[in-house]
């Protein structure tokens, strides 16, 4: 059984950065969702800032292997090609891992050159705990 | 009086966002505008000041797709203003470095951007769910592109590797023969594309288009080459001003750039195909005459056609390339700075991507200038639509909407590099 954790963001954007720091103290990748490589993988783990919704550093958690991220979260141009899109293009392919999981973050700050907001960077000990009860991880 | 206005107000499988504005009055067509509306980015202006060795690297940020024309422009401007003379061992290592681009570049407009308008679907995830053995054949190649890209550019994306006088590192005969049996694939798996995409249903359009494009003669352009057009034009690079111009119109926040005489022309796969197929690989020129596509083809929409015999050129030229690769002696030579002008074009995946740069005696630049693909060939994209919508103007505001997004797909725009692009909305009066 193995076990992918990657990480979304760009680490220089406030709390944006919630993927690739959550990733790297879980010991995961900071991803490049262009890129990936799942052949083998039976449980993908994504982490990722949520945009702004009314409560910062909540905890959303999905199902990706049951049903398509939400739609909110789709693409137009191919420059906004981004994780809902890569694991729709993975599952018509028939490539998705059996087990997908996306949790994501509502964020509060995405300036460029801020660190975490303090209510993202405050749930980070609670997203490492449901990252490592999820079997495989 | 009667106003009709069709508009789409954000153009799908494009590279960046842009617009697309029809205006009908009285039953005849009044305008038809592709409206870039991205915020100019002043990469020119953010230029200036620097030294020469720091452009490749800003330059590169212009594109995430064909990040190597923006660099490689760049590299050759420097060169020729400081009187370099680039030994081929180097620019045959470049030339390998651009056919990853041409590769990754093509393999992604062909099957997720262009393939779905010909299939009668909405976008690449759908062809993907009626055709997998396409799509993963398209993506494949991509990534047999982006190993070129990550070997030699040191990343797939905003590659780091070029330097003005040569690379920082050079790869290893052992790293690029790694890759040949990658590239050997993707050669077989671009003739199943073209096969596939010939067999597709193409409107019957020719267009008058003035083709322009390096040619150089002894080999299908890529990195060097005079400009030259299907009209005559024959000139060195550092001409380009004396032919071409560029201007600001108010729907777009791209130049438009226009023949002197204020034609509109096309770069791209078209143009390089019309003036240089006959340098081709024999594999690629069977193909062709296989599919009835002649030497020169002037269908906007079999460009999907040309880019998959460009994608197996680019395997073939890799092959060749890494099989006679002897490192150079050097990594780079030392460059003199001095008070000049230096000009770059290459072709990048679409079309000529041209570049002027005037440096001070130190090296840093006082003016840079840089012409890309698209806005280029956006009046000949409105040129398109005029013939396109012209002819069908009865038809419902969703079928011209469709059919005009496709024509702009044709040509695989690049709205983010032009900005300095698509919504479309057609009004009726």
């Amino acid at each position: 059984m193995t076990t992918l954790i990657l990480g979304f963001g760009n680490p220089d954007r406030g709390d944006d950065a919630l993927g690739p720091i959550a990733t790297a103290q879980l010991g995961g990748a900071h991803a490049n969702p262009l890129t990936i490589d799942l052949a083998g993988v039976t449980t993908l783990i994504c982490l990722d800032a949520a945009a702004p919704n009314g409560t910062p550093g909540r905890i959303h958690e999905f199902d990706a292997s049951a049903a398509q991220l939400p739609a909110a979260l789709e693409a137009v141009s191919s420059h906004g090609f981004g994780l809902a899109a890569a694991l729709e293009l993975a599952r018509a392919l028939g490539e998705l891992p059996p087990r997908v999981l996306v949790f994501a973050v509502e964020g509060v700050c995405f300036d460029h050159g801020a660190p975490l907001s303090p209510a993202v960077a405050a749930a980070l000990p609670e997203l490492q705990r449901r990252v490592r009860a999820v079997p495989g991880a | 009086m009667s106003t009709r206005r069709i508009e789409v107000d954000l153009l799908t499988r494009v590279e960046g966002e842009g617009a697309l504005d029809i205006e009908i009055e009285n039953g005849g067509l009044k305008t038809a505008h592709l409206r870039i509306f991205e915020p100019p980015r002043f990469f020119e202006a953010l230029l200036r000041g620097r030294d020469y060795a720091e452009i490749p690297d800003i330059t590169a940020r212009i594109c995430g797709i064909c990040p190597i024309a923006y660099q490689m422009g760049a590299v050759q401007a420097v060169e020729r203003a400081f009187g370099a003379d680039i030994p081929a061992a180097m620019r045959d290592l470049r030339r390998l470095l651009y056919c990853g681009e041409w590769i990754e570049s093509h393999a992604l407009h062909v099957v997720m951007l262009h393939a779905p308008d010909f299939c009668g679907l909405p976008d690449g995830i759908a062809l993907a769910r009626e055709q997998p053995g396409i799509v993963r054949a398209g993506l494949a190649l991509k990534k047999t592109g982006n190993a070129l890209m990550r070997v030699i550019g040191g990343r797939e994306i905003h590659p780091v590797n070029l330097r003005p006088g040569g690379v920082f590192r050079l790869p290893t005969r052992a790293e690029l023969a790694a890759l040949a049996p990658a590239l050997e694939e993707g050669r077989e798996t671009a003739i199943r594309l073209f096969r596939w995409a010939a067999a597709l249903p193409f409107p019957e359009v020719e267009r008058d288009y003035e083709f322009v494009a390096l040619r150089h003669g002894g080999e299908y352009p890529i990195t060097a080459g005079r400009l030259a057009s299907s009209r005559g034009l024959d000139i060195d690079i550092g001409d380009f001003e004396t032919e071409f111009e560029e201007r600001q119109v108010t729907h777009s926040t791209a130049l438009h750039a226009l023949r002197r005489n204020g034609g509109a022309y096309l770069t791209g796969p078209l143009a390089r195909y019309a003036l240089n197929s006959n340098l081709l690989p024999e594999t690629a020129k069977t193909l062709a005459e296989e599919a009835g596509l002649g030497p020169v083809c002037r269908n906007p929409y079999k460009s999907i056609l040309v880019r998959c015999l460009e994608m197996l050129f680019a395997c073939e030229e890799a092959l060749r390339l890494i099989a006679a690769y002897t490192p150079p002696a050097e990594a780079f030579q030392p460059l003199t700075p001095r008070a000049a002008t230096g000009f770059g074009c290459t072709e990048a995946p679409r079309g000529i991507c041209w570049h002027r740069y005037d440096f001070a005696g130190d090296g840093s630049v006082l003016a840079a200038r840089i012409v890309a693909p698209t806005t280029q060939n956006q009046p000949a994209i409105e040129e398109d639509l005029v013939a396109l919508v012209g002819g069908m103007l009865a038809a419902p505001d969703d079928a011209i909407r469709a059919a005009a997004e496709a024509a702009i797909r044709n040509h695989d725009p690049c709205i983010s590099c032009a900005t300095h692009f698509l919504r479309l909305s057609v009004r009726r009066a």
